[in-house]
């Protein structure tokens, strides 16, 4: 009776294994994928995590299986991407991070990723300072070496060159690498405080110093447009001024009111996409991407198709999210067929130039 | 020597600015011994509601009645949250009340008018230009403002009657109150007449660059400096020190050796040095003077 007993028991315990092994197999997999993302959505930056945030809600929409997407407010800040991160993965428990947005937030993630063992891929950030680190941490976005080489390639018949700069990891990656390519050529050099609202001095400071070139390196936001404004006051002296910057004022709201002063102005930045898919995904949107433009929202969605896929096979064939993104060709508008190559930027993309015409930010092939 | 006048010209509208908040934090300090630190935020709450009166075009007379509106309001607000601390000698506690009223209030304009940056006169300022010296006329505004505060606050402080009520109250509140002067009555004009000045910065400061929920904080924060630093006890010492705590900052910046390359992000950091060796060298600030302490 007892052996009888004993192997009733263990044939119950059995059963009940399989059945708990199956149930977790089947959900496991058929689970939706869970996607913390971080984006600045107060704050200076909040038009472009706004507009990124219905950018990636429009492309989940249209996944094969859609993923739940749990959104944190990083503000472009370093402290608010990391109290973002651990609510996102504390209490959310997402499977993977597409984030940050700002060079400063990823930074400011990247020591947690391993640690948590997630990864995050950035549609964004630029910084060259990511690049080296940890390898769960990728970015989709090209280099900002791309855009000071580029640059420094623009301004070789130029000397006295001065620089205004935001204090922002973004825009202080740039400037050090703008430091190393044009060296002597650089006669000013300027900081101001992140988020300052008066730029006055610093100005009268860059035209002391008699420059032939100004390259103006705020970050998005609000600076980008004071900082044109304040400048603007000196229209009659900066009009002789070749006027070069980044990504910042390609956007057309961030020179209104100062047409006069901003047209010539040469901006290196994302490239112009000329793709069929990428005119359809756009026109798909259910709203403008004014200030984020073409590139980051392709980016955005090529972020989030990586993701998810790389999730949703990792569950299938039980192998690493990471090794999916690492080792596979990258699907998309913009990256597709690319890879990492190792590196934590995505390879391959290179800059774009623009010139302000007529109040517009035009492509030049 | 333009380059040095235009320097000097414009931290003078940066200190004036500084100016107007730290004579708002000296009053009532001298009445109620508390630093009242959300006036940084009730002055970008009294801008917010000019920016809100300009975009429902009600004109220039009206938003100015909705701002001033808005400062007596915030002005009563705080005197009654306040004024408990006050009567039972709990400045510390009443700092923290006031901080945390000032963050509450710049969360409040974040969601109703959005954190993005709002411009009262849109485009590029209107400039007045002198011997090469330009300014921006919310800037020359500033200046003559400033001048007329001093002037009056000063005049009101040292000579008039009222004045001799707000030191007396300062220096000895019990002696005072023996004498039937009402303190409750005085501390709630104090509040008010600190909340409109707040509220003329805010303006001010709005219209020199652009309105955003928390512009108020770092100018607040260099008032409160000021206000130690110049000696809380008295207005002399706010005024000089207003200046003071700009001008040297914006000269070591722009005039140092270029090979020190002191750039404006190490605005904080001088202002926070000069305070440091000023407070530890005289701990009453500049201007300090031996209060009897009751």
């Amino acid at each position: 009776m007892l052996i009888l007993s004993s192997c009733l028991f263990a044939v119950c315990l059995f059963l009940t294994g399989c059945m708990h092994t199956t149930k977790e197999g089947v959900s496991n997999s058929d689970k939706s994928v869970k996607i913390g993302v971080l984006l600045p959505l107060s704050g200076g930056a909040s038009s472009y995590g706004e507009e990124m945030m219905m950018v990636l809600k429009h492309k989940n929409a249209m996944l094969k299986n859609p993923a739940e997407l749990h959104f944190e407010d990083s503000k472009c800040t370093a402290s608010d991407a990391v109290s973002g991160f651990q609510k996102l993965v504390d209490l959310k428990s997402v499977d993977a991070i597409l984030g940050g947005f700002c060079s400063s937030e990823t930074l400011a993630i990247e020591p947690l990723l391993e640690q948590n063992n997630l990864v995050a891929i950035s549609g964004t950030s630029s910084s060259p300072e990511i690049e080296g680190k940890s390898q769960n941490m990728m970015t989709l976005s090209y280099s900002d070496n791309v855009i000071a080489e580029a640059m420094a390639k623009h301004l070789a018949g130029s000397k006295n060159i001065a620089i205004i700069t935001e204090q922002n990891d973004y825009n202080i990656a740039l400037k050090n690498s703008l430091e190393n390519l044009l060296g002597d050529k650089i006669i000013a050099n300027e900081v101001f405080e992140k988020d300052a609202k008066d730029m006055r001095n610093i100005i009268e400071k860059v035209k002391q110093s008699s420059p032939d070139v100004l390259i103006l390196n705020p970050n998005i936001g609000d600076t980008t447009t004071t900082l044109i404004t304040q400048l603007a006051e000196s229209k009659d002296y900066f009009k002789n001024i070749k006027l070069v910057s980044q990504e910042t004022y390609v956007a057309d709201s961030s020179r209104v009111g100062v047409e006069d002063l901003v047209e010539g102005m040469v901006l290196f930045a994302a490239p112009t996409l000329s793709d069929s898919r990428v005119d359809s995904f756009i026109a798909s949107l259910p709203s403008s991407v004014d200030n984020l433009g073409v590139f980051y929202s392709a980016t955005a969605h090529d972020a989030l198709e990586n993701l998810v896929r790389a999730v949703q096979d990792s569950r299938l064939n039980n192998t690493l999210v990471l090794d999916e993104l690492r080792n596979g060709p990258l699907s998309g508008l913009v990256v597709k067929g690319k890879d990492f190559a190792g590196k934590n930027f995505v390879q391959g993309i290179e800059a774009g130039k623009f010139v302000v015409t007529k109040g517009k930010a035009v492509s030049q092939k | 020597m333009e380059f040095v006048l235009q320097i000097i010209l414009n931290s003078i509208v940066l200190g004036t600015q500084i100016l107007f908040l730290a004579i708002s934090l000296f009053l009532i300090k001298a009445v109620s011994k508390i630093e009242h630190v959300s006036l940084g935020a009730i002055g970008v709450a009294v801008a917010y509601m000019f920016y809100l009166g300009q975009t429902l075009h009600v004109g220039v007379w009206f938003s100015v009645l909705l701002s001033l509106l808005a400062a007596t309001l915030l002005g009563l607000l705080s005197y009654f949250l306040l004024e408990k601390f006050c009567k039972n000698n709990q400045i510390l506690l009443a700092l923290l009340v006031s901080l945390s009223f000032g963050i509450g209030i710049e969360s409040v304009i974040a969601l109703v008018f959005k954190s993005g940056a709002k411009n009262i006169i849109d485009g590029v300022l209107p400039i007045m230009s002198f011997a090469g010296i330009t300014i921006t006329l919310p800037g020359l505004y500033t200046l003559i403002l400033g001048v007329l505060l001093v002037i009056i606050t000063y005049v009101i402080v040292k000579k008039t009657p009222a004045g001799r009520i707000l030191r007396s109250i300062s220096e000895n509140q019990s002696l005072v109150a023996t004498l039937g002067v009402n303190q409750k009555r005085v501390r709630k004009m104090v509040y008010i007449i600190s909340s409109i000045i707040a509220g003329m910065v805010g303006i001010l400061l709005a219209m020199n660059t652009s309105l955003t929920p928390t512009l108020g904080f770092t100018y607040i924060m260099i008032a409160f400096i000021a206000l130690f630093v110049g000696g809380p006890t008295d207005i002399r010492g706010t005024i000089v020190a207003s200046y003071i705590i700009i001008l040297i900052p914006e000269f070591l910046i722009n005039f140092a050796p270029a090979n020190m390359q002191f750039t404006s992000s190490y605005r904080m950091f001088f202002i926070f040095v000069i305070a440091c060796i000023v407070l530890s060298i005289k701990p009453r600030g500049i201007f300090s003077k031996t209060v009897r302490q009751t």
